[in-house]
């Protein structure tokens, strides 16, 4: 009986895309090997006709059962793929006519954190394209795994994807066939691994060599970065993984070593291993060493510039990078106690839900998108509101305001890319951030930084209670950092930490933010109590991703605004939705 | 040769040797019926949890489908979304009609359209104790409370599985588990198999098979190897709901299911109608060698 499963998925032809020559190829390869290393495998491909995504649903739903029968459950997708609201779409046979047909990849690992399989492995073999057209971007994909409300373990999340937010990934000619580039590249690493990848285990008496998955990303990217050099040297493709699970978790074995094995410390425990060579300075990179150097207390931080010290990073670019995401000295408090400075965009609009005790907004100053920043201030906030802000464009952003917290808001071209929230001077938590100042703002902007670029992880326990530490101010935690770090240990499957950091801000702010609201439950709607929320929607954009396997339906005018999401990391709304929003909340329609 | 006996639920109170005595005496009448002698050389051990799981059910306070409806869902989410996946489960496996349920539901109830309709829930409940346990101090509320918190709260399997483990020794070991005690048993045996020398595990009106039940239990396991775990059961014992095949408790290699008990308890599910079956009694004989 096997115990590990996959569901191979490969399809060249997607509606009027360019054909690809490598998809369905390199997945029944791909499935030819997993096969070989006695895998339960469903491979399907184009190759034979149309892939659709209940086909895929079937599938899945063959090998995801209750009671669980595997422990390792490899999901690979070889094709053309969408990266639309920061989420991953992989297009199948009738996208995007059919906007359907397409498997959202974060709403699929997320209810895979519920199959019962132990670890689940994703690997996005796609590009990560903005969709150029209304059509594709109304592609909404389903979630394709089971929702069984049985199951309530964890199960450990590793994903592979081939390429960056909005980049393409390439298939190309290697030794006169078309391959894509990362199936070749992830296949190499079992062909030939290099021998400090390779893991003695023993397992029924046998001594295996495998290859852990926490040894495949800088491989991965090495190899890519050859390959693509070979073919192209404009061509760059920068992998995107985060892989929680522990060393004894592998996809497959390999031959047995010719040299002897390296004896250095291994896993998330221990240094920070050196990442593979991106071309270019890479800000989220350095700001995530950074966040790791200073979680672990790891020995030596880098020569480079050194303005925090233990949160000094290496790069002059992500030292550039942090000043933006830090908050506006210049207002540090509101008669009100409440309120928003706006930077980067001007703002011709506020409005705001009641709360408990019929909250009002004053747009005092609507700057000038440039050197001045707006200034929003809010009365009778009790305890938490939902604040919406249209701009000049027309893009608007809905935003949660806390009683006794400044939100300062930055957009950029792609929409709001940061908010730190910060105790009003005159509200007596200013004193508690007052002694922590320095630390907790350069952390919330190396943070903040590393999510944008998808790079902050939480790769050990002792990393997310020194984490639940220093995002602490007084008895409560900083908002920002808290939303933050809810995402990174639901993405580490530490959903106990996502509740503690939830119950702290709850004793603080009595609210939750909606987006710790949606982490820190299954199903939020009826496991989460009676706390009010705030905002009204989610806060990260990526969190809107989780609302359908989460069973958290939306209210209509926000239903309609899906389509419309921008890729900015918080949540903001493009101008077809914008007037909308800013009319149901002012009315009341939202609340 | 030792024999390790796991009790079920529902024994708090009562005298631990006598209910040692009861067993073993049940199963010397077994052992007749199948024409075997039992032998005299066994060591016989009944670790005795039941007052400990009075003591968990007691502290938890959990509803009963009844309270659910009089004071409405949320008093405790997760045991009632356990309690649903079970009855639901028992309905359709046990082949309880729609008109069956809906003959037991109060008069007035308005039939709710929502996710959750407890109501309904609590009508499943009667009609099971009513016409599958039958008049007996055994309801499947009280059975659902216990198997909940065993499976479900970490302190409580810890300290019902420490009353348990007190008993493990390194000799040859049968270990016969009975309804809650056959999940006790699989849980001892799954954290204890590089101390217990086990040479076979019978499980008997063992509910492993419910999906809420074995969901919880992780990747499953037979302990027992080939041949090395034998599960007999009455098919109309409703606790004992699903054999423990490759459908509801897949392991590798398979469990052994006899389910030609013919259990002559009131509720099919007593452990005196199980010990007293001649083929459980040749499974033990053949097992003692």
């Amino acid at each position: 009986m096997a115990d590990k499963a996959a569901v191979i998925i490969g399809v060249d032809k997607t509606g009027g895309l360019p054909k690809l020559n490598s998809a369905a190829a390199g997945a029944s390869a791909v499935a030819d090997w997993l096969q070989s290393e006695g895998y339960e495998v469903k491979c399907l491909t184009d190759k034979s006709g149309p892939v659709h995504a209940r086909d895929i649903e079937d599938a899945v739903a063959e090998l995801v059962t209750v009671p669980p029968r595997y422990r390792l459950l490899v999901v690979y997708f070889s094709g053309h793929g969408y990266w639309h609201a920061r989420a991953d779409l992989w297009l199948l046979s009738g996208a995007p006519t059919k906007a359907s047909d397409a498997i959202n990849l974060d709403g699929a690992m997320d209810l895979a954190r519920y199959s019962g399989i132990p670890n689940v492995v994703f690997i996005s073999d796609a590009c990560r394209s903005i969709p150029d057209s209304r059509a594709g971007a109304r592609v909404t994909g389903i979630d394709a795994f089971p929702n069984h409300a049985d199951i309530n373990t964890v199960s450990k999340i590793d994903v592979f994807k081939a390429t960056s937010e909005a980049r393409s990934a390439y298939e190309g000619d290697i030794g006169g066939k078309p391959h894509s580039i990362l199936t070749y590249a992830l296949m190499s690493a079992y062909k030939q691994p290099q021998p400090a990848m390779i893991h003695p285990i023993t397992a029924g008496g046998t001594r295996l060599y495998v290859v852990p998955n926490r040894e495949l990303e800088t491989y991965l990217q090495e190899k890519v970065n050859d390959i693509l050099a070979d073919i192209d040297i404009n061509l760059t493709q920068n992998i995107e993984a985060n892989v929680p699970s522990s060393d004894d978790v592998y996809i497959a074995r390999v031959g047995a070593p010719t040299q002897p094995l390296s004896t250095a410390p291994t896993g998330g425990a221990g240094p920070a291993r050196a990442a593979a060579a991106s071309p270019g300075p890479n800000p989220g990179r350095d700001a995530a060493e950074t966040i790791e150097r200073t979680l672990t207390g790891a020995p030596g931080a880098p020569v480079g510039i050194d303005t925090g010290g233990a949160l000094a990073v290496s790069e002059a670019a992500t030292e550039e990078k942090l000043h933006s995401r830090l908050p506006n000295a210049a207002v540090d408090h509101m008669e009100s106690t409440v309120g928003f400075t706006v930077h980067g965009a001007r703002v011709v609009n506020a409005v705001t839900t009641k709360g408990e005790d019929n909250a009002s907004v004053e747009l005092l100053d609507q700057g000038n998108g440039a050197d001045a920043a707006a200034v929003i201030r809010l009365w009778d906030v009790r305890p938490a509101v939902s604040v919406a802000v249209q701009l000049e464009d027309g893009r608007c952003a809905v935003l949660a305001g806390f009683n006794g917290y400044i939100g300062h808001a930055s957009f950029d071209d792609q929409g709001l890319a940061n908010v730190s929230y910060i105790p009003s001077s005159n509200h007596w938590r200013w004193q508690m951030y007052e002694n922590e100042k320095a630390a907790i703002d350069r952390l919330r902007a190396l943070v903040a930084l590393a999510v944008d670029n998808n790079t902050f992880q939480i790769r050990s326990d002792r990393e997310a209670d020194a984490l639940g530490q220093r995002i602490r101010m007084g008895k409560g935690i900083d908002p920002t950092l808290g939303l933050y770090a809810a995402h990174a240990y639901s993405q580490a499957a530490k959903d106990n930490s996502v509740r503690s950091v939830m119950n702290y801000m709850r004793g603080d702010l009595q609210a939750d933010l909606y987006d710790i609201w949606v982490l820190a439950f299954r199903r939020p709607h009826t496991e989460s109590g009676d706390y009010p929320r705030a905002p009204l929607c989610p806060m990260l954009t990526q969190t809107w991703n989780l609302l359908r396997p989460r069973d958290i339906t939306l209210p209509p005018v926000l239903e309609a605004a899906l389509p419309h999401l921008c890729n900015s990391l918080w949540t903001t709304f493009q101008p077809e939705a914008g007037a909308s929003i800013m009319q149901a909340i002012d009315t009341g329609e939202l609340q | 040769m030792r024999i390790l006996m796991i009790h079920g639920r529902a024994q708090g109170g009562k005298d631990p040797d006598e209910l040692k005595a009861t067993w073993i005496d049940t199963l010397k009448q077994g052992f007749q019926a199948a024409g075997i002698p039992l032998p005299d050389n066994i060591e016989f051990d009944f670790p005795f949890y039941a007052d400990k799981l009075d003591q968990y059910t007691e502290q938890a306070s959990l509803p009963t489908p009844d309270e659910v409806v009089t004071k409405g869902p949320g008093q405790d989410r997760e045991f009632e979304q356990f309690m649903q996946s079970v009855l639901d489960e028992m309905k359709n496996r046990a082949a309880i009609s729609d008109d069956d349920v809906a003959a037991e539901m109060d008069d007035g109830d308005v039939q709710e359209k929502g996710i959750q309709n407890w109501g309904w829930v609590q009508a499943i409940a009667r009609v099971i104790d009513k016409h599958l346990i039958g008049a007996s101090d055994f309801t499947i509320e009280t059975f659902l409370k216990d198997v909940f918190l065993y499976v479900n709260k970490p302190a409580v399997s810890r300290g019902i599985n420490k009353i348990v483990e007190e008993k493990l020794t390194d000799e040859p070991t049968i270990v016969i588990g009975h309804s809650l005690g056959s999940v006790v048993g699989y849980k001892c045996i799954m954290d204890n198999l590089d101390k217990l020398k086990l040479v076979k595990y019978i499980t008997i009106g063992c509910p492993l098979g419910i999906k809420a039940i074995s969901s919880k239990l992780g990747l499953l396991q037979n302990p027992g190897g080939a041949n090395g775990w034998y599960n007999a059961y009455d098919e109309r014992d409703v606790v004992a709901l699903n054999p423990l095949n490759n459908t509801y408790f897949p392991t590798d290699p398979a469990i052994v299911n006899n389910n030609g008990v013919d259990n002559q308890t009131d509720n099919r599910h007593g452990i005196i109608g199980y010990l007293n079956d001649a083929e459980v009694a040749k499974q033990i004989a053949a097992a003692l060698g």
